[in-house]
């Protein structure tokens, strides 16, 4: 068994943080056996690196934190080696090697997670499934388009504009992510309230488990068969094996797009208006509610959205049904006391919503921050939004605390809460980052919410996937535990086996 | 645009934070940056750098680098990581130089950034600091040695005969030097016939751009220096390339070390254009054409219209336009001397685009002679526009 170089456990994973000067002075040596690399070698046609620039490529994802880490001089940790396989029987192969071998496999698409699920805490191999980026069929009759999990989000929504479909699955991080990523973390896109999130769009897929065995399952609408085991990949952050293909529903590039705004003077009346709108069956493909802060923070432009809370809708699909969509959604938030804006505050929407720029912006100046997405039903709704505010103002440092809203429900809503600040003197910045994500975890679950709604569990959520699951993370435990005995894949995450807790 | 309404956000979240934190994060605010700078002199940019390492990689499923070879360590943000550990001293100039140097300045990043960086360029002050510490993979010294022998970065391989003296002097560039006779020629022929004052510099050399993409900044001023001499000699009003980076250094670059060449210039495909009367186009022409824009073309020096406007006004040929054209067109691999310093990956750039091209017509109508021989290379049919015209011409106004 090859001794895998444990820098990241125990307590808390954080705390024994490599520098730089750690891994670069001691030149840390890549852990897995040469035999082994030589076999992996032969698997994948030379396709594996154990360079030292390599590895600390592949030492993060995009988790928040890891940001001033890079500035900090620290690495989050450090993969043994990175291996890159074209096909499945590649990935079968080499997933039989690592189980024999007992060496963790760490799942990576485009490493934009943000919760850390693709940092290689344990060591290991990097899995990077960039390769596998082939279309490989487009079913037109039934609207279905089967591809490998690596090609990027982009690369893939571009291929299906060129032949005028659409996936309707326009996460923001389309430019950044993988399709593999989005069904690994059970993503959800900025037009989803039509299209639905990733498990709505996800028909059929095939995957390799830690065992090396393929599972497919088939590609049709629906089926009465027993459980969908398949759909255990859903959410699975990589625990129980590599997603290798999937088949996915796409539609006919919209033929309209109507575009409305409408500003209300609290944020009860707009959720209120949204949740009427849903009450009707009317689905808006875009529907964002943002409270007062981040209204002033990306509609500066508009006149007297001072105090204000903007909604925007975005209508898409046949004609006459757009416009009806409009019509109704504009009786609902009229009603409501709100005032048009027209298609100005959505055009400014549409043309801003890839540039992200924040995280280059303050974190050089110190600022620690996060998102935070959860769910909660409608009963529950603004009471939470106000509780989890609170939560956030009440660790010392924090300076924004703000939520929108972009993923609506008949039944309910997803906020998405951001939080940033200074870390007070002498308090470690992963600490008060810590903080923060405790006490916002905490008051979520006391106040009826679901600690995620779609970025996942990963690291930093690991610790409270017990207490939001009670008795079924017993369950998750022993079908973890039945499918990868050996504890292989993407070990120390999701709390299931104790790290980080 | 008003800036206190731009921070009004912020300055609403401070209206809810005790007056402690409010000074800590003001504090932050102004002076944050600092602590994370190198100590030493640097030449490059290392706030941009900061900037691109800390961004999730928005660009990347367009880069032409990170997309052939799939490796983290070659998506923009983790090479600006990568530069950053290396200006910081933490990464050494041997472990980082091969990753630094991959890139073909094809500003197709710039397209998707959030603060339209183009990588190529800002990796440029890298590659400074990366020469100062004399520690570069073996083909980017073999590059800056063959352009310091040679005066070129490649043999050349035919004369044009032609005047040393007059308004419009034609410059060829490298790649046409060694390997597009026959672009020099129909150019050459073109202005003939349009009845210019043309001339050629008796003994042209590089336009240095390569020197100066590699960071080789003292050979770069020195041929820069002599360039503008020669240029100057031969009295020119105006210059034309058929290289639209030696038109864009040429424009852009000289002047950043004070070196105003005081002429105008022009890429090829604006002269075309504006001297389109001149010719008169008779030939059927039996195939399809789809037209490639090269990146420096469209993205740094905005021509997209001209060569659409010259190829256009063919009335017997059917020009079939990419998905991927204009400000969108993808690169042809061999941009940011990428052919020479990295030609795996060139190649494998190359061979996408060609495919991506053949999906539209038989042959490809380019405007870049090094776009040319990358495709030409790879088997594919493809034609420098001023070739085209030429070959459209009647034959008696070939003569
Ligand atoms: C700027 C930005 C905006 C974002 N916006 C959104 C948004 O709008 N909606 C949203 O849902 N998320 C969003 N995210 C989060 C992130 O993009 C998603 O979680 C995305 O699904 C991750 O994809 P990836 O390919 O980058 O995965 P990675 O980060 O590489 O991996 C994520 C997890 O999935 C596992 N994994 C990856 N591929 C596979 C596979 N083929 N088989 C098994 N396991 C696998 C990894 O091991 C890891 O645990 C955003 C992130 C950023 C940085
Ligand atoms: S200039 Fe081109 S090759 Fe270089 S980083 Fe940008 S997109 Fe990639
Ligand atoms: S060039 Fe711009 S978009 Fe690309 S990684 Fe750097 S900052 Fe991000």
């Amino acid at each position: 068994m090859v001794s895998i170089p444990c820098f990241f456990i125990d307590k808390c994973c954080f705390e024994k943080t490599m520098t730089y000067e750690t891994v670069f002075n001691q030149k840390r040596e890549c852990a897995v056996p040469k035999k082994i690399i030589q076999k992996l070698n032969e698997i994948t046609s030379n396709n594996v690196s154990t360079k030292e620039v390599d590895r600390v490529s592949y030492s993060k994802d995009y988790m928040p934190i890891t940001l001033r880490w890079i500035l900090d001089g620290k690495l989050p940790a450090l993969p043994d080696c990175i291996v890159w396989p074209e096909n499945t029987t590649q990935v079968s192969e080499i997933l039989k090697i690592a189980n024999n071998e007992k060496i963790p496999v760490i799942p990576y698409g485009d490493g934009s997670g943000v919760l850390g699920g693709s940092i290689p805490v344990q060591g290991g191999m990097i899995l990077d499934l960039k390769k596998m980026d082939k279309v490989i069929e487009i079913d037109d009759s039934s609207l279905l388009a089967t591809v490998q999990t690596g090609i990027n989000g982009m690369n893939f929504e571009r291929y299906l504009n060129q032949h005028s479909y659409t996936m309707g699955h326009i996460p923001q991080s389309l430019y950044c992510s993988s399709l593999g990523g989005w069904i690994a973390c059970k993503a959800a896109g900025q037009f989803s309230t039509k299209y639905g999130k990733i498990e709505d769009i996800l028909v059929a897929l095939e995957a390799v488990l830690p065992d090396g065995s393929v599972i497919r399952s088939k590609k049709v609408p629906r089926s009465s068969t027993g459980p969908s085991v398949e759909r255990l990949f859903l959410g699975s952050e990589g625990q129980f094996g590599i997603v290798t293909e999937a088949t996915f529903k796409i539609w006919p590039y919209p033929e309209k797009q109507i575009l409305e705004s409408y500003v209300f003077s609290e944020l009860s009346d707009a959720l209120e208006s949204v949740r009427n709108i849903m009450r009707k069956n009317v689905y808006p493909a875009v529907i964002r509610v943002y409270d007062k802060n981040e209204t002033l923070r990306h509609f500066y432009d508009t006149p007297n959205v001072k105090d204000k809370v903007m909604l925007i809708l975005l209508m898409e699909g046949d004609e006459k049904l757009v416009e009806l969509e409009d019509n109704i959604s504009s009786y609902i938030c009229k009603s409501k006391g709100a005032k048009s804006c027209g298609e100005k505050p959505v055009k400014h929407w549409l043309e801003t919503r890839f540039n992200v720029r924040e995280s280059s912006d303050f974190t050089p100046k110190g600022f620690v921050f996060d998102t935070v997405e959860v769910s909660v039903s409608w009963k529950y709704a603004l009471e939470f939004y106000n509780k989890m505010i609170e939560s956030m103002r009440e660790i010392k440092g924090v300076v924004v605390a703000s939520a929108h809203s972009s993923h609506f429900y008949p039944q309910g809503v997803c906020f998405y809460f951001t939080f940033g600040g200074v870390p007070p003197k002498n308090v470690e910045p992963f600490n008060f980052y810590q903080s923060v994500w405790d006490n916002m975890m905490k008051t979520c679950i006391d106040q009826h919410g679901s600690i995620s709604h779609h970025h996942g569990i990963g690291l930093i959520r690991s610790k409270w996937l017990s207490k939001e699951m009670g008795d079924r993370f017993n369950l998750l435990k022993k079908i973890k535990h039945a499918i990868d005995p050996n504890n292989i894949m993407n070990p120390g995450k999701m709390g299931i086996n104790n790290e980080y807790q | 645009m008003n800036i206190s309404k731009k921070y009004a956000w912020i300055m609403d979240s401070l209206s809810h934070t005790p007056f402690s934190v409010k000074a800590r994060a003001m504090k932050h605010f102004l002076t944050g940056k600092k602590e994370y700078l190198p100590k030493k002199n640097t030449n490059a940019d290392i706030e941009s750098i900061v900037k691109c390492s800390l961004c999730p990689n928005m660009c990347r499923f367009d880069c032409p680098v990170s997309e052939a070879e799939k490796n983290e360590t070659l998506s923009p943000s983790a090479r600006a990581r990568i530069a950053y550990l290396f200006e910081m001293g933490f990464l050494e100039g041997e472990v980082v130089a091969d990753t630094l140097y991959s890139c073909c300045n094809c500003d197709a990043c710039r397209q998707w950034c959030p603060f339209e960086f183009s990588f190529g360029d800002i990796l440029q002050g890298v590659h400074r600091d990366l020469v100062e510490e004399n520690n570069l993979p073996k083909q980017v010294f073999d590059l800056r040695d063959t352009i310091e022998k040679k005066h070129v970065s490649d043999d050349k391989s035919f004369n044009i005969v032609g005047k040393h003296k007059g308004d419009l002097l034609y410059f060829m560039g490298c790649t046409v030097m060694s390997k597009h006779e026959s672009i020099a020629v129909a150019m050459t022929k073109i202005m003939e016939k349009a009845g210019e004052k043309w001339a050629i510099l008796e003994d042209e050399w590089c336009c240095g751009a390569p020197l100066y993409n590699l960071g080789f900044i003292d050979d770069f001023v020195e041929i820069a220096e002599i360039n503008l001499h020669k240029i100057r000699e031969t009295g020119c009003k105006e210059l034309i390339c058929s290289c639209p980076t030696c038109a864009y250094i040429f424009k852009e670059i000289y002047p950043k070390f004070k070196l105003n060449i005081n002429v105008k210039i022009l890429h090829a495909t604006e002269y075309l254009a504006r001297s389109e009367k001149s010719y008169k186009i008779s030939k059927e022409f039996e195939k399809n054409y789809v037209y490639h824009d090269p990146c420096t073309l469209v993205r740094k020096l905005g021509i997209v219209e001209q060569p659409r406007y010259v190829l256009n006004n063919i009335k017997e040929l059917t020009l079939k336009e990419s998905y991927f054209h204009g400000k969108d067109t993808q690169c042809c691999g061999r941009g940011g001397s990428m052919g020479r310093t990295h030609p795996g990956i060139s190649e494998k750039i190359t061979k996408k685009r060609l495919e991506e091209l053949s999906k539209y017509a038989d042959s490809i109508i380019t405007a870049c002679p090094t776009c040319k021989s990358a495709f030409s290379d790879l088997g594919g049919e493809v034609y420098d526009i001023s070739e085209l015209i030429y070959a459209g011409c009647k034959t008696d106004e070939r003569q």
